[in-house]
């Protein structure tokens, strides 16, 4: 924990990446106390106050109805880690074992595991989460399947990779000639050996759900008025530019800093646990 | 008095990281004269490797290493001299064959084409011709029957053996005052290791080059070199010409390893009386205290 | 002899690769009774480990039988099967995983096998610890947190926990340094002692199996090349290969340079 801490600290840009993601999980879990008008994550209308720019209180303006474009950051950042949580909640657990049996257990398995992989990885990720959400309602709910549907095979791919050099270890030789189950040959032998690297890349991947999350929004694909949330709030401040610049740059820096944040962390994490898949 | 090929005096290395800082060589003193084939014996752990790095100078820009001590190079101190020049010493004045020689050569470039960048080190106007006439010589000096067939291939075509003879012949094609070996051999098998050996003996005093010998197996530090160094946690415990050595070693040390050593002639297990813990853990990383770690 | 307790009947074993085929093992028959130690003795590419890997099951022969202690065992080894035979290999470092405690690396063979009941295995534990010279406490700690040599000790203690008679050892000192190899070395032959096992030793260091072995098998390219005493191999080897190997190994004494000169003069 100290080696961890004397990691991080000694690096720069490991520090930026803690100090930012601090601030984004901080205000999306106490939204309700930092934010100057709680009430405007919903269906608010402010005529008097629309489209102002930044002033006192509303440091970062108001939109089009004339809400608080800060308190709706705010907001917004707590649904986007919502989603990008249980996204990865889902899409992990589940490449996690593709990959694992399709690297241990080798043959027809690993072929149809694989392949099955492959057909994924090669639609483009908003293509793919388009056509599901073009046929689906655009629910937050249905939102999280697009993306997951097209997260997990990222972690077959990388689980299904550190499985096959780890099978070449003599542990895993070991516990199968004492005669261990496949089972808990994969899942209490080498997985815990991927774990640095899952965590490492779960990191990284939080600012890209959200990014691909917000691009999903943005298209009017994702989450719904008048729920709060960066991409269509950057879709809806386009029409706007320059003359309300507001509208569009915050929001797309709440998003740049997300992203930018956790591939900080990420990094800094691939430092300490030493995972360089 | 001519000055002797290499002389390190009062050696000391320290790497810092983050878990503080862990001395390594706790003032290494070591002489090589001109044709004198010395060995620096150690177990893993011990600082001989290290040894042999700093001397090429590759740790010295490691961030983290703190360097004490003087290098001299056939007389001229190569702590004090610039890293460019230290740079163009390696490959043409001192050379270096690793254990591994399928890693230590480029498996992208045919071996000629490495010959030849190993020979435009000395010599940068050599023509291609020249080049490989120059290595082909010497390939067959290394008794490779066929040196035009080894120049035209790469490195994964050849056998280990193979690819460690080329390591040698390259190493030596500059003629360098300085070989430095670090286990030399040690990934091979035994026939093929033996035969690496002693052509490696056979053309280092064919040359009258020099060599630091690091390694870890007393028996091939007996056939192979003069004097002997033993290393033990970063510090030399003994020092003399490897006959009298092995005839009489001076230091508990030197006298475990010696009867830890398993021989051909005796059918049981190498008993010693150095207590348990005392030889076990050669390791240098200490803490301030000199509790092991 | 009745005493037989692993015995290979021409054993073949063939690999592919690519378009080509290996013989990797040929035509190998050979005996171990109870409580001996056989060498096997090879360069690479000599066939030893996949011999080693025959007697331990990781695949089956193409031809031949593997019997145990008379009976011929099944091509896919049952658990009662696994049980009989255990490996210890080269580097510890890889043997043992990383990411567990050495307690729950043996704890496993306990577990697999259903030896003693649920609550004692971490007495047992601790005593196997014991019996390859660690104390209990180690049974809770990494092993990242132990040297080269008490890694090895707990992947001796691992092949224990299962109670297998036979034990295969695949270059068990190589890794190791030459002090610590000499106590490794010392500790296997104790407890060969004391719980009457058998050992298959896979190496190429001859020195190392003129210490432990009482009988040597010298193979290359697959085919056996002699077997016998391990003092006659030495003193008098029949083949010109073995002769070879002898005299390439390195020595440190005088007698050892004598046998060796002799050798070589025999070679010519």
């Amino acid at each position: 924990m100290k080696r961890a801490a004397a990691i991080v600290l000694s690096n720069p840009m490991s520090l930026a990446g803690v100090i930012l993601i601090a601030l984004v999980v901080s205000s999306a879990v106490f939204a309700d106390l930092v934010a100057p008008f709680p009430s405007h994550r919903g269906a608010v209308v402010d005529f008097a106050n629309f489209n102002q720019p930044p002033s006192w209180p509303n440091i970062m303006g108001t939109d089009l109805v004339g809400r608080d474009l800060f308190s709706r950051i705010l907001y917004a950042y707590r649904i986007s880690l919502i989603l990008g949580i249980v996204v990865l909640l889902l899409a992990v657990p589940a490449g996690v074992v593709v990959g694992l049996a399709a690297g241990y257990i080798g043959g027809r398995t690993r072929f149809i595991l694989m392949r099955t992989t492959d057909v994924f990885l090669s639609i483009p990720p908003l293509v793919l989460a388009m056509s599901i959400m073009g046929v689906l309602e655009p629910t937050l709910a249905n939102g999280m399947m697009a993306v997951t549907a097209m997260w997990w095979p990222w972690y077959s791919r990388l689980v299904f990779n550190i499985t096959l050099a780890e099978k070449e270890e003599g542990y895993v030789l070991a516990a199968e000639l004492i005669g261990a189950s496949r089972i808990h040959v994969m899942f209490r032998e080498i997985l815990p050996n991927c774990f640095p690297a899952i965590i490492t890349k779960m990191t990284l991947d939080l600012g890209f759900v959200i990014l691909i999350a917000s691009s999903l929004s943005f298209l009017g694909l994702g989450v719904q008025p008048p729920t709060p949330d960066l991409g269509s709030m950057v879709a809806q401040g386009a029409s706007y530019l320059p003359d309300s610049w507001w509208l569009t740059v915050f929001p797309g820096l709440a998003i740049l800093v997300a992203v930018f944040g956790f591939n900080l962390l990420g990094d800094a994490l691939r430092d300490v646990l030493g995972g360089d898949q | 008095m001519i000055a002797p090929t290499l002389d390190i005096r009062d050696l000391r290395l320290t790497f810092s990281g983050l878990g503080g800082s862990v001395d390594v060589l706790h003032g290494i003193s070591l002489s090589i004269n001109r044709e004198e084939r010395v060995a620096l014996v150690g177990e893993s752990g011990s600082g001989k490797s290290v040894t042999a790095r700093s001397v090429l100078g590759l740790l010295q820009s490691l961030r983290g290493t703190r360097i004490s001590g003087d290098i001299l190079f056939e007389g001229t101190n190569l702590e004090s001299m610039d890293e460019s020049r230290r740079r163009q010493l390696r490959g043409t004045r001192m050379s270096m064959i690793f254990q591994d020689p399928v890693s230590s050569l480029n498996p992208v470039y045919r071996i000629g084409v490495q010959f030849r960048e190993v020979l435009a080190r000395s010599n940068p106007g050599i023509d291609a011709a020249e080049a490989r006439d120059r290595a082909a010589e010497i390939l067959s000096e290394v008794s490779i029957g066929e040196p035009g067939r080894v120049l035209e291939s790469f490195p994964f075509q050849l056998s280990g053996g193979m690819n460690q003879r080329v390591m040698i012949a390259m190493a030596l094609v500059n003629e360098p005052a300085l070989l430095v070996a670090d286990e030399p051999g040690t990934a091979l098998d035994v026939t093929v290791q033996d035969q690496t050996l002693r052509l490696m003996h056979r053309l280092v005093q064919e040359h009258r080059t020099s060599v630091l010998f690091i390694s870890h197996n007393l028996g091939i530090v007996r056939e192979f070199t003069d004097r002997l160094y033993v290393i033990y946690r970063g510090r030399i415990v003994e020092e003399g010409p490897t006959g009298s050595v092995f005839r009489a070693p001076g230091h508990p040390y030197t006298r475990a390893l010696l009867a830890a050593v398993p021989r051909i002639t005796r059918d049981e297990i190498p008993e010693f009386e150095a207590d348990p813990g005392k030889f076990g853990a050669p390791k240098v990383v200490h803490g301030p205290a000199g509790n092991s770690a | 002899m009745k005493d037989i307790h692993i015995a290979l009947r021409n054993v073949s074993k063939t690999f592919r690769v690519g378009a080509r085929t290996v013989r990797a093992v040929e035509c190998i028959s050979v005996e171990v009774a109870n409580g001996e130690c056989l060498a096997i003795v090879g360069e690479s590419g000599s066939g030893k480990s996949t011999l080693a890997n025959l007697v331990l099951g990781v695949y089956p022969p193409d031809a031949g039988n593997i019997l145990m202690d008379g009976a011929a065992l099944p091509p896919k080894r049952s658990l009662m099967h696994r049980r009989m035979v255990q490996l210890v290999q080269q580097n510890p470092l890889s043997s043992l995983n990383p990411k567990r405690t050495v307690g729950a690396s043996i704890r496993l063979a306990l577990d697999v096998h259903g030896i003693g009941a649920p609550g004692d295995r971490k007495k047992r534990i601790g005593e196997l610890l014991d019996e390859v010279g660690l104390p209990a406490e180690y049974s809770d700690r990494s092993p990242a947190a132990l040297s080269g040599g008490q890694r090895q000790r707990v992947a001796i203690a691992r092949a224990l926990a299962c109670e297998s008679r036979l034990v295969v050892l695949d270059e068990p000192t190589s890794s190791l340094d030459v002090i610590v190899q000499a106590r490794i070395l010392r500790l296997l032959n104790d407890l060969r002692k004391a719980r009457g096992l058998t050992y298959v030793f896979i190496t190429h260091d001859l020195a190392v199996v003129r210490n432990i072995a009482d009988r040597v098998m010298v193979l290359k390219d697959g085919a056996r090349v002699e077997i016998g005493k391990t003092a006659r191999i030495f003193s008098r080897p029949e083949h010109s290969y073995t002769r070879g190997l002898i005299a390439a190994s390195p020595v440190i004494a005088q007698e050892e340079q004598e046998l060796r000169d002799r050798l070589r003069k025999e070679i010519g």
